[in-house]
């Protein structure tokens, strides 16, 4: 006869299916890294995006606000209106001058609000301009030079790369630039968190400091560059976020 | 145990930390997990995907009194709802009385026995399963367990009953009494 104190023996038997902390807090942590991670250009746009929708709800706002409780009367002026001006026209007197004058003041707050929005919008535009033109600049940069010289690395030309990549991204004086030759399983594994597949060798550059160009707004900590050895990669790898541990991957040259 | 965590409830006035909060309940969501699922590596994917959801929601989870109640109803329905999409292409060993040339199970020990109800419980529908580990595993009254499960007290008393039903009429069950 099977009981639920047998059932209940038996449910707590299960607790052995448990998986190990360690692998859950690993795995968390790294799918939470991963989430955090902002790909090329998103800072700068999310950014900029902030602004037009905070403008915009204030613009609004403004206009809902702005509404005195009192009816609505609407003047003769009134009528040349948009409809969403008319029906928060509530004047306080009904003297036609205070009128045409309380009515002149919203219409240009109201134009005030869209060309804040506006320059907001050309903001964002001109961020995204940035970012495309510093990643542009930043993969010429790799792409010009063969970065090995018979055989063997020149560190001149990786440093020539790191250096034309940190202009493109305004890095701040006082920025430092290491580099280490790995591979790109190795190197996408401590981005990641995982183990990854993968042995064509590369030379991963990080730059860390202060970024304030290409779409980047000052907080981004490191710009990653991925530089192939040969031609069974495409140039141009580079991403900006939370600097990795260079020296997990092989011996760390300093720029 | 950490700050602002105390049996799985907010202690008022501390800030509960989303990572601390983790730390100090994990041991407790991996054994639910694994219970849940009777299935390791699953109980590891509905776990991280439960924690990531809940780590997305925290700001609101934080302020609960029972958060971590709240989490496991989020291991709930991730498993109910990882369950429903993978149902088709996960497969699940037979018990070894639905072997041809296997021997007939000793029935002279407990673990035999929860051998049998472990096989039995990976047969029951996924509803009934959950209904079931909430109840005789968490204890949860009926409303906890249709609150954590989306349906209602009625649901869960005929999901528990069914299951209760299947686990005692089983024909390897009759098998071991027979023996006995």
């Amino acid at each position: 006869m099977i009981t639920t104190h047998d059932l209940r023996d038996a449910l707590a038997d299960l607790e052995r299916y448990a998986p190990p902390e360690a692998d859950v807090l690993a795995e968390l942590d790294r799918r939470r890294r991963t989430r955090r991670r902002p790909p090329l250009w998103s800072t700068g746009l999310l950014a900029a995006a902030a602004v037009v929708a905070i403008v915009g709800v204030g613009a609004s706002a403004f206009q809902h606000t702005s509404a005195p409780a009192a009816p609505a009367v609407i003047s003769p002026a009134a009528t040349t209106q948009s409809p969403a001006t008319t029906t928060t026209t509530a004047p306080s007197s009904s003297d036609p001058s205070q009128i045409q004058e309380r009515q002149a003041g919203e219409r240009s707050a109201e134009q005030q609000a869209q060309q804040a929005a506006q320059s907001a919008e050309k903001g964002a535009e001109t961020a995204a301009a940035q970012a495309a033109a510093a990643a542009a600049t930043c993969t010429r940069a790799q792409s010009s030079p063969q970065l090995t010289v018979k055989g063997h690395l020149d560190a001149t030309r990786i440093a020539k790369v790191s250096s034309a990549c940190a202009r493109a991204y305004g890095a701040e004086a006082g920025y430092t630039a290491q580099w280490v030759q790995t591979t790109v399983g190795a190197l996408y594994g401590q981005v990641t968190g995982r183990p990854q597949r993968g042995t064509t060798p590369v030379i991963a550059v990080q730059i860390q400091g202060t970024l304030t160009a290409g779409g980047q707004n000052g907080d981004t900590e490191a710009l990653l560059l991925v530089l192939p050895l040969d031609d069974s990669l495409p140039t141009g790898g580079q991403s900006t976020g939370d600097p990795i541990d260079l020296s997990a991957l092989g011996v760390v040259h300093h720029i | 145990m950490v700050d602002g965590v105390r049996d799985g409830r907010t202690v008022e006035g501390e800030v509960l930390e989303f990572e601390g909060f983790v730390k100090a309940e994990l041991a407790g969501f991996t054994r639910f997990a694994g219970v849940l699922s009777g299935d390791r590596q699953l109980a590891h994917d509905i776990l991280i995907d439960a924690l990531l959801v809940a780590s997305g929601r925290w700001a609101d989870i934080a302020s609960m009194c029972n958060p971590a109640a709240y989490v496991r109803r989020i291991i709930v329905t991730t498993f109910l709802a990882d369950h429903r999409k993978t149902a088709r292409r996960r497969t699940f060993p037979s018990s070894h009385s639905d072997l041809p040339d296997a021997g007939r199970p000793d029935a002279t020990g407990q673990v035999e026995n929860r051998q049998l109800l472990d096989g039995l419980l990976r047969q029951l529908p996924r509803q009934q399963r959950t209904a079931v580990v909430l109840r005789y595993y968490l204890d949860y009254d009926d409303a906890s367990i249709a609150e954590a499960m989306a349906t209602s007290a009625g649901g869960v008393r005929s999901n528990i009953s069914r299951a209760l039903a299947a686990l005692r009429v089983t024909p390897d069950i009759l098998q071991l009494k027979e023996d006995h």
